[in-house]
């Protein structure tokens, strides 16, 4: 027998707004995160903007955090902003811990793939028995294994999975899903089905990444993945525009609380809406480019519709990948319009990369926070930087500002690097709604 | 409905395929030798290699070589070999029909890859932040980005054989492989795919993942090529590499086509131990748990063990296993290949195929009609599967789901 499955909690921390309402107040006002790097010193770095979290935003919540998990925490930068949505999602979920076991309480991540820490990592001055020689470079260099507190210099990509497991109870089924920039979709989508199916009652799904570091920003810059634009970051940006030239890398996390609409019904819980559908593909294309007609990601957006039974009239709003690389956005458009037909020029659909930057693995559950966010206040948060509509990107993308807008359901897009295509589908939950 | 395995693949320090590997683990070969030259400077004293790999025979595009890294061209290679066992007809399967499930390992930078920063952009062995700003793109390989990205294995098997449909990329760690033949079989209960592969594959003999493990503490560090089972004088993981291949159908699309049924996988149980936060767990509640839940219904008649070689972990699984399943044989292939940090689920879930439908192992007389495989693995998760042999016409196991629990 399958579920309903509901989500009643959520934690957020972006480039504009950390916490569900500074969140939404960044979304309403078109903020944008963009600003020259200030992680590392990046003056000689080919690419130098970014979407940066705020410290001094982030500073109260991660305050709250146990002392000792806060250090351990800060050896990576992912892990600690993962940790204040995870627990922020916790607590807005309210007192449900009782209800269900810590084994039948089950994990869905999609964690950044950036767990190299170049600073810490490679030094003259490692103790000698933590680290490791590069023998095939003439002079003497080394890989520390551990910094000076004798902490790991590398954190594998499920150490936080690990610490929600430990500290906020979550010990059951655990998914950690390494999909770049399709992995928090994805990682929702496989939460999802693990409540749906019965498995759990309750699953907490989040992703998170922070790739503004040294060795991201220089590999994405290889690729010729990121926008030149450093004279001006709040507006390199610039999904759907004709100008674009590349995404802005960005860093959050996101998560979320899935549970049974029974579970939560009985424990009279905050319903922000239903997820009713997940669908993913593979381009089976090439390594880096999507499928220039769309095909991989139509074939996600029509499983999502499928699997949640919404005719595609129903939907209301669309927020989209919408990178700002010139293949990504004309590929998504095209998808759109393949599945929807005439459809796609009545619905609203947006970027959110457009105010925060490409948040990778973050992506999808920071992304799907913003349109569960916009379907209860009623409104469209706008793509930001849009002055030129690119020929081939010919729908209504909410430029500018936020549109107030009314709707019961919504899609939310994540394509990746690799060929990877997941698509959410959302809807309203029509029943009693507060707790 | 039952999903069954249909086809196994395996590129391992014991060969190549899965009749020559398996005829060296019915004969109790071990490959686990002391590295010298093999272990490429690295602190590590033994481990099981494969030797003389070569990916471009198992790729129609010779040039998606380069792309890959070790580990991600292991797994690929197992693939070829998987559908190849299976004996299947992709072609009557629509691409969007094939369900792809990938294990990653450990993050793939090796120590050549790393090199030219030192050299360029350190002084005295310390990242000079400004220089590799500068000259980075330079200096560092072009296709290092896409290497290193952990689902570029799923994206090249993908483009290999077409495989469009459901798909997922987990790991780093062993247990992430059982979710991955769970996700693969729920894919295939619920009609999502016609036809999954659940690939896996680890090269951690590179200074990455070395200086990870090192880190978290777990390596052997002793001067000796030998790891036995639950022996009290094991000191840590000895690493092993290659790649290793499930394919997954209904039990009724192999029997129309007169395919071979391996074995019934059962569901996934999971769960994390108390101290998992930072490493492997030593809760025996949260063993006892997973083997209770797993192992419910028939009898079994074989537990794969991990056997990891970790003293502690070593201890409280022996404990658990004792006092869960007190009667029923253990083995771990673990002493012949070492230990396989990303896809060891994997291969000893084809272990257990194997020996549900081949038999002879662990004892040339054995031949198991109902086997457990138990997974504790670096991420501080507890897994395991029950695999049963295949009879036409049987239902498969009843579904996993919330039920009263103890741990």
């Amino acid at each position: 027998m399958t579920r309903r499955v509901v989500v009643t909690g959520m934690g957020v921390v972006s480039p504009v707004g950390v916490g569900l309402a500074a969140f939404e107040a960044g979304l309403r006002l078109g903020r944008s995160g963009g600003r020259t790097i200030r992680r590392f010193t990046a003056d000689t770095f080919p690419r130098r903007a970014a979407c940066e979290v705020d410290d001094a935003e982030l500073e109260p919540f991660a305050a709250a955090l146990d002392p000792a998990d806060r250090a351990w925490l800060a050896t990576d930068r992912k892990a600690l902003l993962l940790a204040v949505a995870a627990e922020m999602a916790a607590r807005d979920a309210g007192p449900w811990l009782p209800s269900s076991p810590p084994v039948a309480r089950g994990l869905s991540f999609g964690p950044g793939i950036d767990y190299v820490d170049f600073d810490r990592s490679l030094a003259s001055d490692a103790d000698p028995l933590g680290e490791l020689p590069f023998a095939d470079v003439s002079r003497p260099a080394f890989m520390r294994v551990r910094d000076a507190g004798g902490r790991p210099t590398r954190m594998p990509f499920d150490g936080p999975a690990g610490w929600v497991a430990a500290r906020l109870g979550f010990r059951g089924p655990r998914v950690v899903n390494i999909g770049a920039c399709a992995a928090g979709a994805m990682a929702i989508g496989e939460g999802f089905r693990m409540v749906r199916t019965g498995r759990v009652p309750v699953a907490m799904v989040a992703g998170f990444d922070s790739m503004i570091s040294p060795l991201g920003v220089m590999g994405f810059s290889i690729l010729g993945a990121l926008s030149s634009r450093h004279d001006e970051p709040a507006r390199a940006s610039r999904p759907f525009d004709v100008t674009r030239d590349g995404f802005v890398p960005g860093e959050g996390a996101g998560a979320l609380m899935l549970e049974d609409l029974t579970h939560a019904l009985a424990r009279g819980a905050r319903i922000y809406g239903e997820l009713a559908g997940y669908g993913a593909s593979v381009d089976a294309y090439k390594p880096t480019a999507p499928e220039p007609e769309g095909r991989g990601a139509a074939l996600a957006i029509a499983g999502a519709l499928a699997d949640s039974g919404l005719a595609p009239a129903a939907i209301g709003y669309i927020n989209a990948h919408g990178t700002g690389t010139p293949l990504n956005d004309a590929t998504e458009t095209r998808a759109i319009k393949a599945v929807f037909g005439d459809l796609a020029r009545r619905i609203p659909i947006s970027s959110t990369k457009s105010q925060i930057g490409h948040l990778v693995a973050g992506a999808g559950a920071v992304e799907l926070v913003a349109g569960l966010l916009a379907m209860r206040g009623g409104f469209v948060p706008p793509t930001i930087n849009l002055h030129a509509p690119d020929p081939d990107c010919d729908l209504d993308y909410v430029p500018h500002v936020a549109r107030e807008w009314a709707f019961d359901a919504f899609l939310s897009n994540s394509f990746g690097f690799g060929g990877q295509n997941a698509c959410l589908a959302v809807r309203r939950w029509a029943g009693k709604e507060s707790a | 409905m039952t999903v069954v395995v249909s086809g196994i693949g395996v590129v391992s320090p014991l060969g190549e395929g899965v009749t020559a590997h398996w005829a060296r683990v019915q004969a109790g070969e071990s490959a686990i030798a002391a590295l010298g030259q093999a272990g490429d400077s690295l602190p590590l004293v033994a481990g099981a290699r494969v030797a003389n790999f070569d990916v471009k025979p198992f790729l129609t595009d010779k040039k998606m070589a380069r792309l890959l890294n070790p580990a991600s061209a292991l797994t690929l290679a197992a693939s070829r070999l998987a559908l190849d066992d299976a004996g299947l007809d992709l072609a009557a399967v629509p691409p969007a029909r094939r369900g792809l499930y990938c294990q990653t390992g450990m993050f793939q930078v090796e120590g050549k890859d790393l090199a030219p920063i030192v050299e360029h952009c350190c002084d005295d062995g310390t990242l000079s932040l400004a220089r590799f700003g500068e000259k980075g793109m330079a200096v560092i390989n072009p296709f290092l980005p896409i290497k290193t990205l952990p689902n570029m294995g799923l994206g090249a098997i993908a483009i290999a054989f077409d495989f469009q449909g459901p798909n997922l990329v987990v790991g780093p760690f062993a247990n992430q492989g059982a979710m991955a033949i769970e996700l693969a079989r729920q894919a295939l209960e619920n009609g999502d795919a016609d036809v999954c592969l659940v690939a896996g594959g680890d090269a951690p003999f590179n200074m990455m993942t070395v200086a990870t493990l090192l880190g978290l503490g777990v390596l052997d560090r002793r001067d000796l090529p030998h790891l036995g089972l639950f022996d009290p004088a094991n000191d840590g993981l000895i690493l092993g590499e290659g790649g290793v291949a499930l394919v997954l159908e209904r039990a009724e699309t192999v029997a129309a086509r007169g395919g071979r049924a391996y074995a019934v996988p059962g569901p996934v149980w999971m769960a994390s131990g108390e101290d998992a936060e930072a490493g492997p767990t030593t809760d025996a509640a949260a063993i006892d748990y997973v083997l209770q839940q797993a192992s419910a219904g028939a009898g079994l008649d074989l537990v794969i063990a991990e056997g990891s070689g970790i003293p502690a972990i070593d201890a409280a699984e022996r404990l658990a296993l004792g006092r869960s399943l007190p009667n029923v044989p253990v083995a771990s292939a673990k002493p012949l290949i070492g230990a396989w940090p990303g896809a060891g689920f994997l291969l000893e879930a084809a272990h257990a195929a194997l020996a549900i439908h081949q038999g002879g192992w662990p004892a040339p007389a054995a031949h198991p009609a109902r086997a457990l495989v138990l997974g504790l693995d670096l991420a501080g998760t507890v897994a395991a599967i029950a695999f049963d042999r295949a009879v036409a016409g049987q239902p498969g196991p009843p579904a996993a789901s919330a039920r009263p629990v103890s741990a």
